[in-house]
């Protein structure tokens, strides 16, 4: 299997199996239209993504390259196992700023699965929430004036109860 | 110290008055101690609203230079701290930290106020300078005010802002608001999920001003409403005044519970041989339970258990209970029907099963019936009430019966006033059914 070097925002190379990096869509065009496929010394450079959290993403890709391509239509969805789930729960267990993190590097790098997998983490920790507990979750500041915050409970209130 | 004097003049007024059976010098002096000792702790005092910023200012001119210099000490301190963090050395960080908090506790928001001066064009004027932006800025928002729509407004404001929130507390990872709209926007989508939560998303946008305006995205909102009335809904016009509100308000079933209801009857007893005169009889008490899903599934238990298993059991389209009837159901403006069977008994039974349906067939039993969605005590489609049900059987001989348990239409009224069979269903909230996202909203 021919490699392909990344390298990281700090410089760090990182040599990975092509069809591994190639789950990363950004990087397949970036192989195909530019035909770097056949000049095995070019380091590909990663700007946006440091080398802690591309370490991470390729650890991710590596564990899921045999994953069936997402299907065409949507509504099929059912076949996903619980056994690659708990395997990315483990994965996600990382501190808030990690996960952020890896989610701008999962659009950057246009990675399907892993986008869905952390954004999903990520809507897990608001659901079931009151607004004080977001805020605290995620440490986020209430800037609503007193007026425009009783204003959107009043626009919330159909489902207020219990 | 002479600051003392000046600075609480309005103060010594009333003290005056109060000591003046006592020894001048003494009170005096116990004053003078009283009025430094406040004065640094309001220095110290990391909560300053801007009266005593004021007042406070004033007296920071000549303040002791121990004071400044403890400042000093601890900024230095904090920014060695800082130093270290950069370079990975994190504990010889927090010792440094540590340290300058220790000195003055609100250094890190000192800190933070001076960077922020040397970078605003006037810094001189220090700490009042920087709350008179501040109020500035209210009052722009405040003048906006008059603008009717919340949502227009807002969008204003955070779009000026460049990000979805701010953090409440500096932090040094990464924060939620490095997330750009449209990535906050598919969280939304899995934060809503395939099951309708709502609820979750409505107590997001009260969080603060950039969740709102994300909460409130439109396609987030028509793809609940082809999801609950089908693609071929059409649009909220001239109905209603947005997808938003026509999901509100035209009725349909919610999904993150159950309707419920409580029968109880009374049936005859057997008399004993002996005792003639006890006439026995039974109360019987049992619950049904109706679970709904987006996607036009329905299931249906009735039971006598306790209800949390009962709810439990109602959790998953595919129900381990055998119990459990599974069907679907169709809405028709405020009317509900549903259309229901008995679970197919798999696996090893089926052997057993056939030889015993050679001498008794109990026929297919098909259920049907329909309710109409009502609101209840200002609860939106929180109730629904029966107008019909029928239990089709279909033998094996082709032989088919039909049973009206309850008629619809003229009838209706005298059965539910004897009934009490068929009481209405409420909706109750079930919280495990919206705890974890499956599929996003698509």
């Amino acid at each position: 299997m021919p490699n392909i070097k990344l390298q990281s925002s700090d410089g760090e190379v990182f040599e990975v199996d092509v069809d591994i990096a190639k789950c990363s869509v950004t990087i397949k065009t970036m192989l195909e239209d530019l035909g770097m496929d056949e000049d095995e010394e070019e380091v590909v450079p990663l700007p946006n993504v440091n080398s802690a959290i591309l370490r991470k993403v390729i650890q991710w890709a590596t564990y899921h390259k045999d994953d069936p391509p997402p299907p065409e239509d949507d509504e099929n969805k059912d076949k996903r196992t619980d056994d690659i789930s708990s395997w990315d729960a483990d994965f996600l267990k990382v501190d808030q700023g990690t996960l952020y993190e890896l989610i701008l590097a999962a659009n950057y790098l246009d990675i399907k699965g892993l986008l869905e997998v952390t954004c999903k983490t990520v809507a897990n920790m608001i659901k079931g929430k009151t607004p004080e507990e977001v805020r605290k979750t995620f440490n986020i500041k209430n800037d609503f004036s007193p007026s425009e915050e009783e204003q959107v409970r009043k626009e919330n209130e159909w489902c207020e109860e219990k | 110290m002479s600051h003392t004097s000046d600075s609480s003049e309005s103060d010594d007024g009333g003290d005056d008055q109060e000591g003046s059976s006592f020894s001048e010098t003494n009170i005096e002096d116990a004053l003078t101690s009283f009025r430094e000792q406040w004065q640094r702790e309001l220095e110290i005092s990391p909560k300053r609203d801007q009266s005593k910023m004021q007042s406070a200012k004033a007296v920071k001119v000549d303040v002791s230079n121990d004071e400044d210099s403890i400042e000093s000490k601890a900024k230095s301190l904090f920014l060695k701290g800082i130093e270290y963090e950069e370079r990975r050395k994190f504990y010889e960080a927090i010792q440094f930290y540590k340290r300058a908090v220790l000195l003055v506790p609100d250094i890190e928001f000192r800190l933070y106020e001076s960077t922020k001066l040397k970078s605003s064009d006037d810094s001189h004027e220090g700490f009042n300078n920087d709350i008179n932006n501040i109020d500035d800025n209210v009052k722009r928002n405040d003048e906006d005010e008059e603008e009717s729509d919340l949502f227009v407004k807002l969008c204003k404001i955070v779009n000026q802002n460049k990000c979805v929130c701010f953090p409440k507390f500096e932090q040094t990872t990464t924060h939620i608001s490095a997330l750009p709209m449209e990535i906050v926007l598919y969280i939304l989508r899995w934060v809503v999920s395939s099951e309708l939560d709502f609820r979750s998303l409505e107590m997001f946008s009260r969080v603060c001003r950039g969740f709102y305006i994300a909460a409130r995205d439109t396609e987030i909102w028509r793809l609940a409403c082809i999801r609950v009335w089908g693609v071929n809904c059409g649009t909220y016009i001239p109905k209603y005044q947005s997808w938003r509100d026509m999901y509100i308000q035209r009725p349909r079933l919610r999904y993150n519970g159950c309707y419920i209801s409580k029968t109880s009857y009374i049936r005859d007893g057997e008399n004993s041989f002996q005792d003639r005169f006890y006439r026995p009889w039974h109360l019987v008490e049992y619950f049904r339970y109706l679970r709904f899903f987006p996607e036009g599934k329905v299931l249906m238990l009735t039971s006598t258990d306790e209800a949390q298993s009962c709810v439990n059991s109602l959790k998953y389209r595919t129900p381990r209970n055998p119990s459990v009837l599974i069907g679907h159901y169709r809405l028709h403006d405020n009317c509900v029907i549903l259309i229901l069977k008995k679970q197919e008994i798999k696996g090893v039974n089926t052997y057993r099963k056939k030889k015993k349906e050679t001498m008794h067939d109990s026929g297919e039993q098909t259920f049907h019936i329909e309710f109409e969605i009502q609101d209840h005590h200002r609860r939106l489609n929180s109730q629904l009430k029966w107008l019909s049900y029928t239990i089709f059987t279909k033998y094996r001989n082709g032989h088919e019966a039909k049973m009206c348990l309850k008629e619809p239409s003229v009838r209706e009224w005298r059965v539910s006033a004897i009934g009490g069979r068929y009481p209405s269903l409420k909706f109750s909230r079930v919280k495990s059914y919206t705890q974890e996202s499956e599929a996003p909203l698509q």
